[in-house]
């Protein structure tokens, strides 16, 4: 196969059997690869009510027919698995030089089933791939452990692992790759770290063969010349800020959510912002593998407090550890950030549920004797202590360890974690921007912006803009940012250039460039409406997979403090989320009962009844 | 009347002063065009809120508003 390698290892950790099997080609066409492909095989083989920890849950990596062929950002793999945190599947990606190099191995994807009785890793030199003990590293951070394994495989491999909050099943815990790239949301290291897999360390060869290599590298051309054109006067926001330079953006919209959710402006918000971030700690800029944009960050931290190295803060950790719980300290918000690679947490749901936990404790549901300390709005050293104690599960850290839901759940007041399907919502606040509400509810993975993001056209004016405080026709449009982000999670590719460049400039946004260069690469010969089937499919197999768990309309749901209660500060002040009015339209649009359930219909047309 | 000016990023330099954010007085009508003129900005790569509102560049503003020119940004 082009641009598909064609195979599919898979990994029975409980006998300790590695088994390489052809990939289907049907299946390949049909589901694109990555996230689409992890939805395949959890259908197939996962029983959606079974325990995420058991052996019977299944880890999947996969990468997509772009990954490794030289397309811009085309360096992203999928994990997907049945979460922990919400009981539904997960996907979570990530960039960086480690999915490409597993590509190189000779397999698309790994599928991990069962459980090792002992701590073991994954190590693929090309094709031969083994189960080898990691006693020795268990334990240890992501970093350590990276350059454990590197010493004692090969220097030029790539790691992807987890730290010591996948191996204590923290249910927010991240697999790292590269050392600073993660697969951060839903808890997936908390199921590597449950199956005793600790790292998977790759070494491949050789270049990912393409159907049309010409034709691929005429349109490469073609889209990175107007893509440097675009901006050699003005440089790309992300470029120069990183994803930090969106602080500005959602502040101006009222839309940056601040003290746990209660409203959409911070004051200290310039003190937080990527301008801040590039100022005082960038020491240069990062790129995934054929990334022309470079948005990721490496940083040095001095201030002694909290001094540091590593990569970061991302926009959505300086929302969800900076002015969610009001701290404007961006020293304390970095060194969280390193703390939480380097023991392997989401910083999303960390920041998230340190927020929550202040807001608990000012309402008095939750004691300070508890929690072992004071914990006031802006405390920046409770911030990055909390996220440590979090990350071995000591002292109150073992109860943040299962996120804000647990945390409010437990002290009675479950209504104030911010979060759908039990998890946490990345940094765009519904009550200023609908559609964001609309795309948090009906994410198959609970509380996401990437599953689908319409702050692209409500908030960037990518391609064109919509008003944010209106919640008609927003259904629609979500649906189809919804099945372009299926396709460009399952290509391989990241959001950031795709959405751009690659997709029609209206907002259909229909995947006219990744369809070129599929075709190019796999030879596939897909139309565009396979293609945009094909995101359909992805979509509606993740929603049967939830259905089957037990899923439905009750359960895309936002908290009442963004549904009742009026935003009190800032341009969306006065407004609440419409969420019910536009699932109703949401599920019309996507031919789902009233009650959220893919229709007999809609899935005869997809090939999935 | 009179309205609020806030710039950001590379448009700071587009201040009249030395603050990037400043009142500014205008005859009744004026549009973000118009303002566009007065302050030199050229077009390009920005986007424009009134009171937290995108706008276009032919939408008029009125006493006390809040004008935001802020480079345009995307991320998450």
């Amino acid at each position: 196969m082009n641009g598909w390698r064609g195979k599919i290892l898979r990994v029975d950790l409980t006998s300790g059997v590695c088994s390489a099997r052809p990939m289907e080609p049907s299946v390949a066409k049909d589901y694109i690869g990555g996230r689409g492909l992890g939805i395949h095989f959890l259908n197939r083989s996962v029983d959606p009510r079974c325990d995420p920890f058991s052996a019977e849950n299944m880890l999947i990596m996969a990468t997509g027919p772009l990954t490794g062929t030289g397309a811009p950002t085309g360096s992203r793999y999928m994990v997907m698995t049945k979460s922990p945190l919400t009981g539904a599947i997960t996907c979570s990606n990530a960039g960086g030089m480690f999915p490409t190099e597993f590509k190189r191995t000779g397999y698309d994807a790994v599928l991990f089933t069962g459980r090792s009785e002992s701590p073991v890793y994954l190590w693929m030199d090309r094709e031969k791939a083994e189960l080898r003990p990691a006693g020795h590293v268990w334990g240890k951070t992501t970093h350590e452990t990276t350059d454990a394994l590197l010493a004692e495989t090969d220097a030029k491999a790539k790691v992807a692992c987890i730290g010591p909050a996948g191996e204590k099943r923290v249910l927010f815990a991240a697999i790292m790759n590269d050392k600073h790239r993660a697969a951060g949301r839903s808890g997936v290291g908390a199921v590597m770290g449950s199956k005793n897999l600790k790292a998977v360390v790759v070494k491949g060869k050789g270049r990912i063969s393409l159907a049309d290599p010409d034709r691929f590298k005429d349109f490469n051309k073609q889209i990175l010349d107007t893509f440097r054109e675009g901006t050699r006067k003005t440089p790309l926001g992300l470029t120069v800020n990183g994803t930090a330079g969106v602080v500005m953006v959602t502040q101006n919209y009222g839309v940056l959510p601040t003290k746990n959710w209660q409203q959409g402006t911070f004051d200290g918000w310039e003190k937080i912002h990527g301008e801040e971030l590039t100022r005082r700690f960038l020491k240069k800029n990062t790129a995934c593998y054929g990334c022309p944009i470079g948005c990721g960050r490496k940083t040095r931290v001095e201030d002694l407090r909290f001094a540091g190295e590593g990569e970061g803060p991302e926009y959505e950790t300086i929302y969800a550890m900076g002015a969610n719980c009001m701290i404007d300290d961006l020293a304390a918000i970095t060194k969280a950030n390193y703390i939480c690679n380097e023991l392997g947490m989401d910083t999303i749901t960390m920041g998230a549920t340190v927020a929550c936990a202040m807001e608990l404790v000012e309402r008095g549901y939750l004691p300070e004797a508890q929690v072992g300390r004071s914990l006031k709005w802006g405390d920046a050293e409770a911030l990055v202590e909390l996220t440590r104690l979090t990350g071995i599960r000591e002292g109150v850290g073992d109860l943040l360890a299962e996120g804000s839901f647990r945390l409010a759940e437990r002290c009675g007041h479950p209504e104030l974690a911010p979060v759908s399907k039990k998890q946490e919502f990345p940094g765009y606040e519904p009550r200023g921007a609908q559609a964001m509400g609309l795309a948090y509810a009906t994410s198959p993975i609970g509380g996401s912006h990437m599953r689908g993001d319409p702050a692209y056209f409500e908030l960037f004016g990518v391609p064109e803009s919509m008003d944010p405080h209106q919640w008609e026709g927003k259904a629609k449009a979500t649906q189809a940012y919804q099945d372009l982000s299926a396709i460009i999670d399952s290509a391989g590719l990241c959001i950031f250039f795709a959405v751009r460049h690659l997709a029609a400039k209206d907002l259909g946004v229909a995947p006219v460039g990744i369809l070129e260069y599929l075709n190019a690469a796999t030879g596939a010969g897909y139309t565009l409406e396979e293609l945009m089937v094909a995101g359909e499919r992805i979509i509606n197999a993740e929603r049967m997979f939830l259905t089957r768990a037990g899923f439905a309309r009750k359960d895309d749901s936002l908290p009442d403090r963004l549904t009742k209660t009026p935003a009190p500060t800032g341009p969306a002040k006065g407004l609440v989320c419409h969420l019910d009015e536009m699932l109703d339209e949401y599920y019309q649009v996507r031919r789902w009962t009233e009650d959220g359930i893919p229709t007999q219909e809609v899935l005869e047309t997809l090939g999935l009844a | 009347m009179r309205i609020e000016v806030r710039l950001y990023g590379d448009l700071k330099k587009y201040a009249p002063g030395d603050q990037p954010q400043f009142a500014l007085r205008l005859e009744p009508g004026a549009t973000v065009d118009d303002i566009c003129r007065m302050l030199a900005i050229s077009e390009g790569h920005h986007i424009t809120l009134i009171n937290g509102r995108r706008s276009g560049t032919d939408a008029t503003v009125a006493n006390g508003d809040t004008l935001v020119f802020m480079p345009l940004i995307s991320g998450g």
